[in-house]
């Protein structure tokens, strides 16, 4: 008896503890399930349907076609539903398709097909009313993502941007860490690098909007490439439109990114590097080993783990780019040279109200992400065994 | 030991990389140098001549601009607007996630795992994929526009990584210590507030200062959820919509865009270490 008190207590006294533990997770719990899970779900449910605009003439030529089928003749709109037999097998089937659901009550009111038509119509309008217009299920706003000109362009430009701009930061990156490691003012060099990772996108946009500029007694680089093609080698230079250019747009908008981005990589790419045993490269050199074998054959595969991460990590932000696109063209220039599809998705929710459509090109983000997720989760779940 | 073993041959290298590394940290400081001295310089001056020819005639330099920005264009009502929005929902962040993070790094309970792993993994999740089904909440809320509503919303986006960096930081903690303290009687709260939180204040710094600059520098959010009202713009928004407007002349932007720069860079300067150290807490050990 006394042994069974104990273990009951014991019982009680774990589920309050185990509740504590839940109590204190309970606020970051919510807000993730509120801010990112739910909406997420939701975002995919808006992705697949539709606004809908529905004229009296369309209720009606479809309620006259499901009797017509129905009754296997001719009905016209001024026929009697008295002389109609079960009416309501006809009638309800098209009230259905547009989510109304008829009280059966009323039915004994109507008397013409044309009663119907005003019913459902009236309905309608309410829950126009109500939602922001009627919404149906449709694959449309998926369809359209592959037809627009604007969305093909968005798509290649996301393309471009994956490769170069993943390529040139994590080169880049890697590049400066093994030489920078080698010299005595390496934290200058850090700094600098670093720098525009403080700042905010926006900043770094104008001051690249700065250095493009085609007059050359502003932008930087027009006055530059001037400079030498024109004074001294003597030929003849055209300042250029960077921005402005469909050929030229992209490459421009890229080199701002991987200026901002390189510093994150460099910084990672470093802490990796010191994480290689001093003996191991003293053992090289000792052997005569060339720095450039050492780099490929025995840095380059050690750190293998973190240039997989920070290549990841750039991919996800290159996928999410943004404020660099909104910031410095805003997509253009010709409407849509530079556009990119999160650019896109923020123009067609914000600016043009069509919240379907731009949850469809959300949902494309969001399968773009997750192969890199499931990466991500692995290594987490690895992570989690080795604990 | 490297440079005693190194042959002469190695010296031209050396050399090299210098003039190399030299030249490229110089090209890569030149475009906030260039907004820097532009800020500086009158607005007849910077539609003339280039920036880069400013100390030709270093007598030129004003204060014009950043008086005329600070006091007449809104930019020092964003500045404060960007502040009232930075300090609490780093402050949010950094109470909710050490609460969750605390929990799981310190005791067992069903669903543990399986709860971490999904809290962390949101962090690759793009926000976009949620702007529209919160903003319609925010608005039946009645809270789209107004800084409550974006301190919450930047509390929740930042919650996977913050919980992910301090739970790194507390596993490293030795358990034994919250067991002595068990025995010592501390109840969990007691645990975190005179245990735990003294201790991971370095880690807490690095949190802090990431996500202060995060959400100083952010502009999707505070577009779609602020909706573009200039009483609650912050700084990042005035910024983007005077670099569209095509009165506002380089005057005018280089200044405003330099003081948007001027908090991130002072904390970055100051505490560049724990800046760092939150980079590498957030992707060298996943």
């Amino acid at each position: 008896m006394n042994i069974k008190f104990k273990n009951k207590s014991e019982v009680i006294r774990k589920i309050r503890e185990i509740g504590l533990y839940y109590l204190w997770l309970f606020p970051a719990a919510v807000l993730l399930f509120s801010f990112l899970i739910l909406p997420a779900i939701q975002t995919i449910g808006l992705s697949f349907q539709k606004k809908i605009q529905i004229e009296e003439g369309t209720i009606r030529n479809e309620l006259l076609a499901s009797f017509s089928e129905h009754y296997d003749e001719k009905i016209t709109i001024n026929k009697n539903l008295s002389d109609l037999e079960n009416w309501e097998n006809a009638a309800l089937p098209v009230a259905q398709k547009y989510g109304i659901t008829i009280d059966t009550t009323v039915f004994d009111e109507l008397s013409q097909i044309k009663d119907i038509v005003e019913m459902i119509y009236a309905s309608l309008q309410g829950k126009d009313r109500e939602k922001g217009g009627l919404k149906i299920f449709s694959l449309e706003n998926y369809k359209n993502l592959f037809t627009d000109r604007e969305m093909l362009k968005a798509f290649r430009n996301n393309t471009i941007w994956l490769l170069f701009f993943t390529l040139g930061t994590v080169t880049f990156g890697l590049l400066l860490a093994t030489m920078v490691d080698n010299i005595r003012w390496s934290s200058i060099v850090k700094a600098v690098v670093f720098i525009p990772m403080a700042i905010s996108f926006v900043a770094s946009g104008i001051i690249w909007k700065f250095m493009y500029e085609i007059d050359i007694d502003t932008g930087a680089i027009n006055a530059f490439l001037d400079m030498i093609f024109n004074r001294i080698l003597k030929m003849h230079y055209e300042p250029i439109a960077f921005l402005g250019r469909a050929d030229t747009v992209n490459a421009a908008l890229i080199a701002a990114g991987i200026w901002m981005w390189v510093g994150f990589c460099m910084v990672i790419f470093m802490a990796a590097l010191k994480g290689i045993p001093s003996e191991i490269r003293e053992a090289c050199s000792l052997e005569g080993v060339d720095g450039i074998k050492v780099f490929w054959h025995i840095e380059i595969p050690m750190i293998m783990p973190t240039i997989i991460v920070v290549t990841t990590t750039m991919v996800i932000n290159v996928l999410k780019v943004f404020d660099i696109v909104y910031v410095m063209t805003g997509g253009g220039p010709y409407g849509a040279e530079s556009e990119v599809i999160a650019n896109r998705m923020y123009r067609t929710a914000f600016n043009f109200n069509n919240f379907e459509y731009a949850s469809a090109m959300a949902v494309i983000l969001l399968i773009a992400v997750i192969p890199v997720m499931l990466i991500n989760i692995r290594s987490f779940a690895a992570e989690q065994k080795n604990k | 030991m490297i440079p005693a073993i190194q042959s002469s041959s190695t010296l031209p290298k050396r050399a090299l990389l210098n003039i190399f590394l030299v030249l490229f940290t110089f090209v890569w400081f030149l475009p906030t140098l260039g907004l820097f001295i532009s800020s500086f310089r009158h607005p007849s001056q910077i539609a003339s001549s280039g920036w880069w020819t400013a100390f030709m005639h270093p007598a030129s330099f004003t204060f014009e601009n950043y008086k005329f920005v600070l006091f007449s264009s809104g930019i020092g009502k964003a500045f404060i607007n960007s502040l009232i929005i930075t300090v609490p929902s780093t402050c949010l962040v950094v109470i909710i996630a050490s609460l969750a993070a605390y929990i799981f790094a310190f005791y067992e309970f069903p669903a543990r795992k399986i709860l971490f792993i999904t809290f962390i993994s949101l962090q690759v999740i793009p926000l976009q994929i949620t702007l529209i089904p919160v903003l319609k909440m925010y608005r039946s809320a009645g809270i789209a526009g107004t800084f409550p509503g974006i301190w919450i919303a930047h509390c929740a986006y930042g919650l996977p990584f913050a919980i992910y960096l301090l739970r790194n930081f507390f596993s490293g903690i030795p358990y034994s210590m919250i067991e002595s303290a068990q025995i010592d009687g501390a109840s969990i709260s007691q645990i975190f507030s005179k245990l735990i939180f003294p201790l991971s204040i370095p880690a807490i710094a690095s949190l802090g200062i990431f996500q202060f600059i995060w959400v100083w520098n952010d502009l999707l959010l505070a577009l779609v959820y602020l909706g573009g009202t200039p009483q609650v713009a912050p700084l990042t928004v005035k910024l983007a919509s005077l670099s569209g407007s095509l009165e506002s002349g380089w005057n005018i932007m280089t200044t405003a865009a330099f003081i948007s720069m001027l908090l991130p860079l002072i904390i970055f300067f100051a505490m560049q270490k724990y800046f760092i150290e939150g980079i590498l807490a957030g992707s060298v050990k996943g």
